[in-house]
């Protein structure tokens, strides 16, 4: 009785020590938390860094940015925030969530979708106020949500909406699908999701980029394969393939 | 000094025969000290995250929180779809349950595994099927919108499908089951007095599984109340059209933490509610 | 038809009940009763009287055979006719006696007639009547749950009347009585069944309560039915054992 006692307590003892010691390893990976519309881009960055840097890998958790702000401002155990607009990083900027630099590393434009062929001839955002269509945006809150809103307020606009999706992705596979027909995302999805959605370009003066910041998180656990991904993410290398997915970059 | 036997105190279900004292009764068999301390563990288990809401709740601000339109417009919904789906999974539920226990005919495993489903799925996923099926683009749903121009999602009747969809399982496998345990004798009896086979299952079988009956419909309307993954996928989400509050929660989470909080309070009083209302006065036997 | 049908008056109960439960077991067993007469069927556990009973109800079909009352064909294999229990007008008193726990004493009595589409008020009325025939007409009020064994007993014997069955099987009937009680609900019965010309068979393994209520009586064992006569007869002539056993449990011999 009294040994099988004391083998149990050596398991357990090494059960724990083994614990300790492999979450402070730099094997983990980095994990990333990034608005969902960096979702195609970033994969294709995963794939480039880890051929450069095979020693670091990096995991990602894509979501709307205000949510991620949230999760983060919780304590949840993210190395790196890449935000798809400047109000939810400064928020944890301000309370010293994340480290300096701050750095804006690609630039989105906001692009009229519909499905393919574009069946419902859409031609501007004048359309959007058309009562035999099926319209759709982002919810307000969510970057892409409030960016559209702007834009539609600058252009004198009041559509009539079907739906507020709560993240940009989503409101895409449903104009993919023909499950609505018009709707305003980012130039990046529709380069991500082409050819079941396309585009209709918009005048520039309609029209504007919006900043995607990325920032090293206080305390992250894995600091220096974060400060790696994040060197990585502002590079030159990183910016032309962020360009072949429809960001513009800062170079 | 009390008789020993006092059989006017003993007519509730679980009343101690044994006590001396009545004001003091012993359990019969003794507690079981490892039973109390995992039950007490799983109770702590669902009150504190309910005890950390309160605790985080705005309770100054909520006054004015609660007073945006959105807000009853989304209890509105919530509302009206869940006690909806609650009703229209009983009505096509308990047919089925019913098929399911008490007929055999091909395929009914098959069946049986198709209605469990939605237990088992992501809702989610089944938002996403129903919105295949259902859709302006749908397997069924095209054919509508050419026909009659109408468009399933985005109404709040995309709603209540949706949540009719993940509800209704529930409430098919509470009656089956009440079905399969009842003492199906009592319908061979009617049977011999001449009952046809609607009267035995409206007049004899039905009342013999009430109880079951108002558990599988609350059940089901809890789910339908907080449903959220189906709903978004399927029916979309606008306010005062089909966001309910489960929806306008996730919403307000990405931009107004307070606003969350509130609405998930409001959730919470309302299920509370219910489910008080419904305990013991019919969940009993 | 056959020489057996113009032999039968009307309402004479006619069963040549064959039906195989399992490999090892097979029923197959003649009965033959008046219009007005009670017959039991008096035999051990597993003997086969549930069988009978079932399939005299319409709840089991028979492999072989005919169930015949006059001139009504209740079961018949060969002719590929089977009338299911809703079907006959038939009164049985399980032995469990299945009382609707959900309703009243009256409602329980009043629901074969609702059954056949009698109006409520009607059924009602009818049904505080055949309960107060049987004793319980002060307990029409009470819930199917809350009677002592032999209150629930009479109201399922009241039941079963109630619709003026052509046939009233009945499975150990006064199990839940006591003698008294017992002597009166049988003088009840047998008047009811005389005036009635109802036809009663009577499934039972206690030979006290054969000998009080039947006027005749067929044993059965393994299946088979090894004698049949009046009671009295059967019981001072045993031909079995087990008939010679039984008839030392008979009080009046």
């Amino acid at each position: 009785m009294k040994r099988g006692k004391i083998y149990i307590l050596l398991v357990v003892f090494a059960v724990l020590s083994s614990a300790c010691t492999s979450s402070s390893s730099e094997d983990e990976p980095v994990l990333v938390f990034a608005a969902a519309s960096l979702t195609d881009a970033f994969a294709s960055l995963q794939e480039d860094f880890e051929l450069a840097h095979p020693e670091v890998r990096v995991e990602f958790n894509f979501a709307g940015s205000g949510l991620l702000r949230e999760q983060i401002s919780q304590g949840a155990p993210a190395d790196i925030f890449a935000s798809a607009d400047l109000g939810n990083m400064e928020t944890l900027s301000s309370v010293g969530l994340v480290v300096d630099p701050v750095q804006v590393f690609a630039l989105n434009r906001m692009a009229l979708a519909v499905s393919a062929g574009n069946p419902k001839a859409i031609t501007s955002l004048v359309d959007l106020e058309r009562d035999d269509l099926l319209v759709g945006l982002c919810t307000a809150g969510v970057p892409c949500g409030d960016l559209a809103r702007r834009l539609l307020v600058g252009a004198g606009i009041s559509p009539r909406l079907a739906t507020e999706e709560p993240n940009v992705r989503a409101l895409a596979n449903k104009i993919a699908l023909d499950e609505l027909d018009v709707g305003l995302v980012y130039v990046t999805d529709i380069v991500a999701l082409a050819p079941v959605i396309e585009g209709v370009e918009m005048p520039d003066d309609d029209n504007f980029t919006t900043p995607y910041p990325i920032a090293v998180v206080k305390d992250a656990p894995h600091r220096q394969g974060a400060e790696t991904f994040f060197d990585y993410v502002n590079s030159n290398r990183a910016a032309q393939i962020l360009e072949e997915h429809g960001f513009q970059t800062p170079k | 000094m009390r008789p020993r036997t006092d059989t006017s105190r003993n007519s509730k279900p679980g009343s101690s025969r044994w006590s001396r004292n009545p004001k003091r009764p012993i359990a019969p068999i003794g507690t079981v000290p490892l039973l109390w301390l995992f039950g007490l563990i799983a109770t702590l288990f669902f009150l504190l995250p309910f005890l950390a809401l309160l605790w985080q709740t705005p309770w100054s601000e909520l006054d004015t929180l609660l007073r945006r339109p959105m807000v009853a417009q989304a209890l509105r919904l919530s509302v009206i779809s869940s006690f909806a789906a609650a009703l229209i999974s009983t009505i096509f539920g308990v047919p089925l349950a019913w098929l399911l226990a008490r007929s055999v005919f091909p395929g009914r495993t098959l069946v049986r595994a198709l209605v469990t489903m939605p237990l088992v799925l992501p809702p989610v996923v089944g938002g996403v099927a129903l919105l295949f099926a259902f859709g302006r683009r749908g397997v069924v749903g095209e054919a509508l919108y050419e026909s009659t121009g109408v468009v399933l999602p985005y109404s709040i009747w995309a709603v209540i499908l949706a949540n009719v969809f993940v509800a209704m399982p529930f409430l098919v496998v509470t009656i089956e089951a009440a079905l399969a345990n009842m003492d199906g004798r009592l319908e061979l009896a009617a049977s011999t007095l001449g009952a046809s086979s609607w009267r035995v299952f409206w007049r004899v079988t039905l009342p013999s599984i009430v109880p079951s009956l108002v558990a599988g419909m609350a059940l089901a309307w809890a789910r339908a109340l907080g449903e959220f993954g189906a709903t978004i996928t399927f029916a979309g989400n606008l306010s005062g059209r089909t966001q309910t509050l489960p929806l306008a929660v996730f919403v307000a989470m990405e931009s107004d933490r307070d606003l969350a909080v509130a609405l998930s309070l409001i959730l919470m009083v309302i299920a509370l509610a219910v489910l008080v209302a419904l305990r013991g006065h019919w969940w009993a036997r | 038809m056959t020489s057996l049908e113009s032999a039968s008056r009307p309402g004479q109960l006619h069963a040549h009940v064959v039906v195989a439960r399992s490999n090892s077991f097979q029923l197959d067993v003649s009965i033959l009763a008046a219009p007005g007469e009670m017959v039991a069927i008096l035999g051990p556990n597993g003997s086969g009287k549930s069988t009978l009973l079932a399939a005299l109800a319409g709840l089991l079909p028979i492999d072989f055979g005919e169930i015949r009352l006059g001139s009504q064909i209740f079961d018949s294999p060969e002719s590929n006719i089977f009338l299911r229990s809703v079907d006959r007008r038939v009164g049985v008193v399980f032995q469990d006696l299945l009382l609707f726990p959900h309703l009243s004493v009256l409602d329980n009595i009043a629901f074969g007639l609702r059954a056949r589409g009698v109006p409520k008020a009607v059924a009602r009325a009818q049904a505080q009547r055949w309960a107060e025939e049987f004793g319980v007409g002060e307990l029409i009020g009470a819930k199917a749950t809350a009677l002592s064994g032999g209150q629930a007993q009479r109201v399922a014997l009241a039941r079963a009347l109630a619709v003026e069955p052509t046939l009233l099987l009945l499975d150990e009937p006064l199990s839940a009585l006591d003698v008294e009680s017992a002597a009166a609900v049988l003088v009840q019965l047998n008047e009811n069944l005389i005036s009635s010309g109802t036809v009663g068979v009577l499934v039972t393994h206690d030979p006290q309560e054969a000998y009080l209520l039947a006027e005749t009586m067929y044993i059965i064992e393994s299946g088979r039915i090894t004698q049949h006569g009046a009671p009295k007869d059967v019981f001072t002539h045993p031909a079995t054992a087990y008939v010679r056993a039984a008839s030392e449990k008979v009080r009046a011999l």
